[in-house]
């Protein structure tokens, strides 16, 4: 790669800064205002370059007109025409769960993930996680060389190495050979694991993902069934469901973008019948965050609290022979009347609708809590029904599985250990000491995407290819195959973890192309076939399927030491929670700056993570936002800053993992030799220990001393009484509720919660809006908060990542943002989304202010904003209600300050960045006002599209970036003038609302408003 | 006192013409006084000259009132109706925008506006209107080589009658003064000594910057006029330039410099006929197919776009009716260069015989010195064009017959 | 008012050559060959802080408008704070000259000169902040109707379009008052002027003025005319100012009660910062016995009024607020006093309408020492004013989810620090070379000015 050429010269400008006074002068002031931050940080290099830049007069050489070429093949390839786009299917992996992705090409270069329709776990949606990806495959910190012992070396010089020590491994059969991968679905990697074990039959295969579901579940089944299995829910069929700590409608359980949809649908106060949600967790997951009731319960009580529900389950509904039912659990908190009488309440509720209820566990609950709730699912008839059994091949757990692994290291029984996309030495359990047993492997050979803590322990390192550069294929939940295509080939000479694995079983090298084509060759002989498949994306007849198996009896749950505690835990026994981050996952995307910059749902939190605490367990501790806190678990601390979550379990302390990371790059922190930046969060792995593996209690907190202030998007500031009184009293205007019986009663309720005169134009609009008309309607019934239309409008918009300090100050730039605002008390907090784009006003505040009249609007009803009049006044900011215009206070996408005429391309960093960047937006330079232009773009080419062919354009055609993307299909765009049109449909309904409609901005938004579906009995 | 003080003037007195006599008292009371006196006597060509505005004395001297107060509303008048039809003809005529739903022109929205270039253009008017009414800059004047009436602007008041007045007479004039008991009286002979016009280096002084203050637009001119490989100069490029691949850029990062990368081999995207052989290639079973694809809808409207792309594609070589007369052909022929090979007439027989696959095969593929149009055109438009080609070969040597009357009408 | 206290003028030069002394009086300080230490000490502070100003601006230009503390919601912040603030002393002088002029309040004469020095200083001070804070500061001419390649022209509904109209027409109108004024003055530095080149400089900015009557008839016609002009003029800048804020949506800006209570506000801060130039004025340049105590008292008076009209305006404001009904509204004023700003409302009200109170007694508004201290004190309140409007609006409008805090920086300080060094070194190169009292017309209201012929009596 040019771009290790060009780092020299890169930084020679800075090299004779270092000790250059006035340098230093300059800095030294700077450390009084926001620019500067600590050192490595964005905005201080951007500080840096901009001072080199300055000193080497580079300005000079900028400041003609600058001529671009246009260059082309000499033959084009079929079909690819400059500047139209085209979709290629493909697929995702993650922690074993994979979704089918449709991605769009530009030029034949991937510019946006989108979900693929056909694909039963995307259903046209897809998660932060999908959406972000295309930041890391253009991310110039992915590794781009082959290393040995940290030196650069050649692919074929490992090729080379690496089949002389096989050849010595074979001839021992393969003792001592050794891998640990991912877990994943690939019929392909199956398929070699099988060759590997023929051909290196004392070799061993092993897989490991820090927070991946599925272990416990298999063990779970096993103890009701006998033998292991994979749920499958259909959350469609079910009226009532629970959710024993189970985030079944997250991004990172199996499926759940499904289980969003159809739980989403099952929700419609406007159907006949509506289904009802009850959520037992300790910390708040979207699906709380829907759940008509939520019971606030340490993770490790909830154990207990299946017990006492099969207890009661199974008098009512007879255990049959299925063994008998639980006795009732000697826990304290069982006693407490509010908790006795949920699970009466549940019990019955779940026996009254037998057969369309479900009972959900949650992943990272021990094996009883999935056998009870298979059991209860069998009890109540719901097998079969609102969920199935698929038999599993016996496994032992990922963290087992680890655990072999470093006893074999430890024990020197390991030869050659090559580790495949993972990062055991950062992710490993801290009392593991994977780093030190790792040491102890003669071989150490890391194929990883970045030079990240393993591969930098390694001997051996080879880039290991992003999904988009390589052929892949993979199993959905439900067992629907997907054939992963490239999109673009490897940008840093990648290969394929099936390329890799090739060269154990192959004597040639196979390119994952033929790897994959091959697995598949005898299900699909023909190539059309094949073809076809490619295309689609899915295939529908490979789906798993599972007859209701059989209940064994389930001994009664053991409970030890925090598992029968009373409701809240005494201070020093705190419950340690260890979850993934809903942005970083198990810390592989620390260096995805989107990732980063993303608040998270519920803390609003970006670049880093905090201990979350119930707001009862931080008084009783003295800590507040922002306070500095030690954490002991087991010997071991970590430094946080501590945050108040309301909803949180009495007791129970969440941490999220995948932060701390020490070598991810130059956006998550490394301590390379070339612009070393501080790690992004402290690491919650260094506290994670075989005991306290998903959770566990005996965790201490210690505050240290007065709050620092949080890169938080809400609430920044400290609330004072009268900032929280003045939320309280408006809340209920914003996000409009209630209950199915009210809106029954009052379908109109959400007209009337805000009185206020009539609304009366003084003069005749001066435009008609009878051609089209765009709106957007948003059910607040159906959001889960879990950001991917965020994301999603970053990709696809050009917007700007800005950095800790920045946010810090209050400059993010995220144009929809997801609005979260808590309700009742603390522990029993309620919590409601508000999906906030631009409301494109029929009578815009922002547009009359503007003196260049830089921000005006289209006959079609939208509030257009011309990047290139702007000259930044800011005043329709201030004017705007809603305050959804973003601001560039500096040049953030050229990544360096100052009046610059150079277009951000300078060196291969740069062209790397650049080439994510969605053409048909503008990249917004220093100094302009941005906005959300309902994707105007997306607009503009199905009109043309529409033109062209000479036909209207249907309902749903266009599709903006957050519609696109959302889960719940919560999203509804199109054209308010045709009365057939979903979203004006949905805008008619009763509990349709206009956000501040009473200031007579006429939004062009309507939201629907929140109907939730309550058990009489516990209201 | 006045006596003696004539006594040591005797300057005054003999360079002559005479222009004036100056009386100088030293209280606005006595120069009032004095004033009247003069008034009465009928004196046209007179002035007073005092420190500060003296209450009184333009009764006193009879000073009409000016006229600037109406020069001032004329002008007032004309910043209000500037700011009225500057607003409207911009903002409701010449450059219209939807804002906020408010009408593109209504007086509220610009009142301020009026105001201000109302009071602008008065006190323009007020300020340079005195000063033209006073005839100032005013540089010289022959009072100023009297000593004494540099006092002029401190405290002391001057009475002064000109020459010029045709009731003047030397005598008359000073007895008429002496009687208002002046502190000094004298007379004020025409002035020589200032030159008519500027010192030189005044003159060369202001030239030289006339002339430096062109420079700048000669340059311009120049830079307008002359020819320049150079790109302009473009100093801020804010978004003319922005950090983004559009189609077709470069992109260095490539060992082939281009942005644009090739699809993946065996990569298949959305919406491409991979599983309809005879639409993608023209062909089944591997022959070449005698029939129209079903997925391709024979009707008059792609009859029509047949048309169309045969004229945008294939028309320039070919010419309109297929004879192979296109103007690229013709021009070709005229240049007559040996490596020329004639496009096909694409009425002759083997080509109507030929199957409708193996004619969209052609287009696809390219032929002998045709290139392949199957990157430009879409499948569907190809089928259109062999579907338009062959009711071109069908109209070539069709009998009349099979036209029906109006049409037969036509062409006669 | 100059009635109801002890005549201006009884200090001033009395005598057969009062006339004389007055001039000698002004022209004196323009003609030192060394002026006092005093001012070399102050021009050296001024420009210090002048060169800050330049550093700053260089520096917020090459970065960018984030050097400020701006951020979401608070998109305006301290520039605008400083705009209005120096709009508003902007005020005290035209008015102070036209106003006063107009009724007859003769003893202006003594304090309007640097009073419209001080206003022309302050509006360019003023009109540089918006200019600086756009994003793009090489484009804010795209602000004004130039005819332009692109076909575009600014939009007159706009208030900030209005403001440009409004404060250039103030300046121009402004300055050209100024210059008017000090025609006859400059004739009376070119006659005693004893250099060559000061009798060139002056002689070309006296235009031969020569003090004839029929000059000076059209010449107190045109000046009666300019301050006919200018007095509307004044009062409407600031109601242009204020509509920035009362056209906009925003709670605690959306206010109809705007216009008079930022003019008045206008006037109060005009006057104090008048006081607080005149007080160390009069004291180094010996004026003392033409600026006297009882003009100081004067107008210790009137920033009595003007205060407690600005201690009305705000207790209306919570009315209003209450009145209107909108939760909003209230909202928005209950977070001004007891919100996390509140330090700066009650700032504001301790040093606007506290301070001036004090003003009551006699013995207080008769010692330049403590006028100049109120003075000083109004200045910083009408400053927290300006920024309790501006920014604790904005900080917490509609939603809940998007208030913020705003914090200024180190260069929002430097930028403001430096805009009083641009200030005052004009001011002081304007004390050092210019007629600093209007001697023409100082006299004019002389005693013995007035002619009362023998027969002029009917």
């Amino acid at each position: 790669m040019s771009q290790v050429k060009d780092q020299p010269e890169y930084w020679r400008s800075l090299a004779e800064l270092e000790n250059d006074p006035e340098f230093l002068a300059t800095v030294e002031r700077e450390f009084k205002v926001p620019l500067d931050e600590e050192p490595g940080s964005p905005a201080r290099r951007r500080f840096l370059q901009v001072m080199g830049a300055s000193f080497a007069l580079a300005g000079l050489s900028g400041c003609r007109w600058k001529e671009d070429k246009m260059v082309d093949f000499a033959k084009r390839p079929q079909g690819l025409v400059p500047g139209e786009a085209r979709r290629y299917a493909t697929t995702m992996e993650l922690g074993g769960v994979a979704t089918g992705l449709l991605v769009t090409s530009y030029d034949g270069r991937p510019i946006k993930v989108e979900g693929n329709p056909a694909h039963p776990a995307s259903l046209g949606a897809c998660s932060v996680w999908h959406q972000a990806s295309i930041l890391e495959l253009y991310d110039p910190d992915r590794s781009q060389a082959v290393l040995k012992d940290g030196q650069k070396a050649e692919w074929k010089d490992f090729e080379a190495a690496f089949k002389t020590e096989l050849a010595r491994l074979k001839s021992a059969g393969g003792k001592g050979l050794y891998l640990l991968s991912s877990p994943s679905s690939s019929p392909t990697l199956a398929d070699l694991k099988k060759r590997v074990a023929e051909k290196y039959p004392a070799a061993k295969w092993l897989h490991y993902d820090p927070v991946a579901p599925g272990d416990e579940e298999r063990a779970g089944t096993k103890l009701a069934f006998g033998k292991p299995h994979r749920a499958q829910l259909d959350c469609s069929k079910a009226s009532v469901i629970l959710s024993l700590d189970a985030d079944f409608v997250g991004p990172a359980f199996p499926m759940g973008i499904a289980n969003a949809r159809a739980v989403a649908e099952g929700r419609n106060p406007d159907a006949p019948k509506m289904n009802r949600l009850y959520v037992v967790e300790s910390a708040f997951s979207h699906a709380g965050s829907i759940a008509d009731h939520r019971l606030a319960l340490r993770s490790e009580l909830v154990k207990a609290f299946a017990a006492a529900l099969d207890a009661q389950v199974g008098a009512a509904a007879g255990a049959g022979d299925a063994g008998p039912a639980q006795p009732k659990p000697s826990a304290q908190f069982l006693a407490d009347p509010k908790v006795a009488k949920f699970i009466e309440v549940v019990a019955k509720d779940l026996v009254a609708n037998k057969g369309a209820s479900l009972v959900v566990a949650g992943p990272q609950q021990p094996p009883e809590v999935h056998a009870l709730a298979a059991r209860l699912n069998g009890l109540l008839g719901n097998a079969g029904v609102t969920v199935s059994y698929a038999e599993e091949a016996e496994a032992p757990g990922f963290f087992d599985q680890l655990k072999e692994l470093v006893s074999a290291l430890a024990g020197g029984q390991v030869d050659t250990l090559v580790v495949i996309g993972e990062n055991p030495v950062y992710t490993a359990p801290v009392d593991l000491d994977f780093a030190g047993a790792y040491a102890k492997a003669k071989n150490r050979i890391a194929i990883t995407s970045y030079v990240d803590e393993t591969a930098k322990a390694s001997t051996w390192h080879v880039p290991l290819a992003h999904y988009l550069e390589t052929w892949t294929d993979t199993r959905a939940w439900d067992g629907t195959i997907a054939i992963g295509q490239p999109l673009i080939a490897p940008l840093f000479g990648g290969k394929a973890a099936s390329e890799i694995v090739a060269l154990l079983t192959e004597d040639v090298a196979w390119a994952a192309k033929d790897l994959v084509r091959r697995t598949h060759k005898e299900a699909i002989q023909d190539d059309r076939k094949w073809q076809k498949l490619v295309q689609t994306g899915a295939a529908a007849p490979t789906k798993l399927t599972g007859a209701a198996p059989k209940l064994q009896p389930i001994a009664p749950v053991k409970l030890e030491g925090g598992e029968a505690g009373a409701l809240d835990a005494p201070a020093g026994q705190l419950e340690a929670l260890f979850t993934h981050c809903s942005k970083v996952y198990d810390g592989r995307w620390a260096n995805n700056a989107w990732l980063q910059e993303l608040p998270e749902p519920f803390t609003k939190l970006t670049w880093g993570n905090a201990a979350l605490f119930a707001p009862a367990t931080a008084a009783a501790l003295g800590v507040t936002d922002g306070t500095p806190v030690r954490l002991s678990l087991g010997g071991q601390s970590i430094e946080l800053p501590a945050m108040i979550a309301p909803g949180q379990a009495a007791g129970s302390v969440k941490v999220a993992l995948g932060y701390g990371r020490t070598s991810a790059g130059i956006v998550g922190g490394h301590n390379g030799d070339v612009q070393p930046t501080s790690p992004v969060g402290a690491s919650a792995y260094k506290l994670r220990s075989s005991k306290a593996y998903r959770f566990g209690s005996g965790l201490a907190v210690q505050g240290l001393g007065s709050p620092d202030k949080l890169a938080t998007t809400q609430d920044v500031h400290a609330i004072d009484d009268v900032g929280r009184k003045g939320t309280d009293e408006r809340v209920p205007m914003l996000v409009r509720e209630a209950n199915l019986e009210e809106y029954k009663k009052h379908p109109e309720f959400a007209k009337h919660v805000v009185h206020h005169p009539p609304l009366i134009q003084l003069w005749e609009p001066p435009v008609k809006y009878d051609g089209n008309k765009w709106g957007m309607a948003i059910d607040l019934a159906k959001c889960i908060g879990c950001n991917a239309c965020v994301t999603a409008c970053q990709a696809e918009n050009n917007i700007a990542v800005v950095g800790i300090e920045a946010v810090k100050t209050g400059r993010e730039m995220l144009w929809l943002r997801v609005d979260r605002y808590y309700s009742g008390k603390a522990a029993e907090a309620g919590v409601a989304w508000q999906p906030l784009p631009c409301q494109q006003c029929e009578n815009a505040p922002c547009e009359q202010v503007c003196p260049v009249g830089a921000t005006m609007h289209s006959s079609e009803g939208l509030n257009d904003m011309v990047y290139n009049r702007c000259i930044g006044t800011r005043y329709c900011a201030n004017n705007c209600p809603y305050k959804v215009r973003r601001f560039n206070y500096f040049n953030y996408h050229l990544d360096k300050v100052g009046l610059t005429p150079w277009h951000g391309m300078e060196n291969d960093r740069h062209r790397v960045k650049a080439m994510v960047f969605n053409p048909e937006v503008t990249v917004r330079a220093r100094g302009v006002m941005e906005k959300c232009t309902f994707c105007v773009q997306r607009i503009q080419n199905t009109k043309i599209k529409a033109k062209n062919a000479k036909r209207a354009i249907k309902d749903q055609e266009i599709q903006t970036a957050c519609q696109q993307t959302c889960p719940t299909a919560a999203i509804a765009f199109g054209n308010l003038n045709d009365k057939q049109s979903q979203v004006s449909k949905l805008s008619e309904l009763g509990r349709a609302y206009q956000l501040l409609g009473e200031l007579n901005n006429r939004p062009r938004v309507s939201y629907l408003a929140r109907v939730k579906n309550p058990n009489p009995e516990l209201v | 006192m006045s006596d003696e003080h004539k006594a040591d003037e005797p300057v005054s007195t003999q360079t002559g013409p005479l222009h004036g006599i100056l009386a100088e008292y030293e209280t606005p009371t006595a120069l009032v006084n004095a004033c009247k006196r003069v008034r009465d006597a009928g004196f046209k060509k007179w002035d007073t000259y005092t420190p500060f505005p003296v209450h009184g004395i333009d009764r006193a001297m009879g000073i009409q009132m000016t006229s600037l107060p109406w020069l001032v509303l004329v002008a007032a008048l004309l910043g209000l109706g500037t700011a009225i039809s500057f607003q409207w003809w911009t903002n409701a005529v010449d450059y219209k925008f939807i804002s906020s739903g408010k009408p593109m022109w209504s007086i509220p929205a610009n009142v301020p506006i009026y105001f201000e270039l109302t009071v602008l253009f008065s006190a323009f008017a007020a300020l340079f209107g005195m000063l033209a009414l006073n005839n100032l800059p005013h540089p010289s004047h022959p009072l100023d080589h009297k000593k004494h009436f540099g006092k002029v602007t401190d405290d002391r008041f001057f009475l002064y009658i000109e020459a010029e007045d045709e009731k003047f007479e030397r005598d008359s004039v000073q007895a008429l003064l002496e009687e208002t008991h002046p502190a000094s009286l004298e007379e004020v002979p025409e002035d020589h000594s200032t030159p008519a016009e500027l010192p030189r280096k005044f003159v060369y002084a202001l030239i030289i910057l006339g002339g430096a203050s062109l420079i700048p637009f000669g340059v311009f001119a120049k830079m307008r006029a002359s020819k320049n490989v150079e790109p302009r100069i473009h100093a801020i490029g804010d978004m003319d330039w922005q950090a983004k691949f559009q189609a077709q850029q470069p992109n260095p990062l490539f060992p082939n410099g281009m942005a644009m990368r090739a699809p993946e081999p065996g990569t298949v995207a959305a919406g491409e006929p991979v599983d309809d052989d005879h639409f993608a290639t023209g062909k089944t079973e591997g022959q070449f197919a005698r029939t129209f694809p079903a997925a391709f809808k024979i009707d008059d409207a792609a009859m029509a776009r047949g048309k169309q792309r045969f004229e945008i594609f294939c028309a320039p070589c070919h010419g309109q009716s297929g004879a192979g007369d296109g103007m690229v052909a013709q021009r070709a022929s005229e240049l007559a260069q040996g490596t020329w090979v004639p496009p096909t007439n694409l009425g002759l027989e083997y080509l109507q015989k030929m199957p409708v696959g193996q004619l969209y095969d052609a287009i696809s593929n390219g032929v002998r010195n045709m290139p392949a149009y199957g990157p430009q055109i879409s499948p569907e438009d190809r089928w259109a064009i062999v579907l338009y080609l062959r009711a071109l070969q069908k109209s070539k040597g069709a009998p009349v017959t099979d036209l029906n009357p109006t049409e037969r009408a036509a062409l006669k | 008012m100059a009635q109801a206290t002890m005549n201006p003028f009884d200090a001033a030069p009395k005598g057969p050559n009062a006339f004389a002394q007055i001039t000698d009086n002004v022209a004196r300080v323009a003609e030192l060959e060394k002026p006092p230490r005093g001012w070399y000490i102050a021009f050296g502070i001024a420009l210090s802080l002048l060169t800050v100003f330049g550093v700053s601006v260089g520096w917020l230009f090459w970065t960018g408008i984030g050097v400020f503390g701006n951020m979401n919601p608070v998109f305006w912040a301290m520039p605008i704070v400083n705009f209005v603030f120096w709009v508003g002393i902007g005020h005290a002088g035209t008015l102070i000259s036209a106003i006063l002029y107009l009724l007859r309040q003769n003893w202006r004469t003594a304090i309007n000169r640097f009073a419209e020095a001080m206003t022309i200083f302050a509006v360019i001070c003023a009109g540089i902040f918006p200019g600086l804070h756009v994003g793009r500061p090489w484009l804010p001419y795209w602000m004004f109707p130039v005819p332009n390649q692109m076909n575009m022209w600014p939009q007159f509904r706009s208030p900030l379009e209005w403001d440009i109209f409004a404060v250039g027409t103030y300046f121009t109108v402004s300055t050209l008052f100024w210059y008017m004024g000090m025609i006859p003055d400059f004739g009376t530095f070119r006659d005693r002027s004893t250099s060559k080149w000061r009798r060139l400089a002056y002689g070309a900015l006296a235009m031969g003025w020569r003090g004839s009557s029929r000059q000076w008839h059209r010449y107190e016609r045109a000046y009666l005319i300019l301050a006919a002009l200018a007095t509307p003029l004044v009062l409407s800048v600031h109601s242009v100012v204020s509509f920035d804020f009362a056209t906009a949506q925003l709670p605690g800006w959306h206010a109809t009660i705007f216009p008079p209570y930022f003019v008045a506000g206008a006037i109060f801060g005009g006057f104090a910062m008048v006081v607080t130039l005149a007080v160390p004025a009069r004291q180094f340049f010996g004026l003392k016995r033409i600026i006297t105590v009882a003009h100081l008292e004067l107008m210790a008076k009137i920033i009595l009024a003007t205060g407690m009209m600005v201690g009305y305006a705000y207790s209306m404001e919570f009315f209003v607020a209450w009145y209107s009904g909108s939760d909003y509204e209230m909202f928005t004023f209950v977070n001004r006093a007891f919100g996390p700003y509140a330090w700066s409302y009650w700032t504001m009200i301790a040093c606007n309408v506290i301070s001036p109170q004090v003003f009551w007694s006699k013995k207080m508004r008769t010692n330049p020492w403590v006028i100049l201290l109120v003075g000083v004190l109004v200045n910083i309140g009408m400053w927290f004013e300006r920024f309790v409007i501006v920014i604790t609006s904005l900080s917490r409008d509609f939603l809940p989810s998007s208030w913020g805090y705003y914090k200024p920086t180190l260069w929002d300080f430097s930028i403001l620090a430096g805009s009083f060094g641009l200030f005052f070194t004009l001011f002081l190169l304007f004390c050092r070379y210019l007629p600093m009292v209007a001697m023409a017309e100082v006299k004019a209201f002389h005693p013995s000015a007035h002619a009362h012929g023998d027969d002029d009596h009917h």
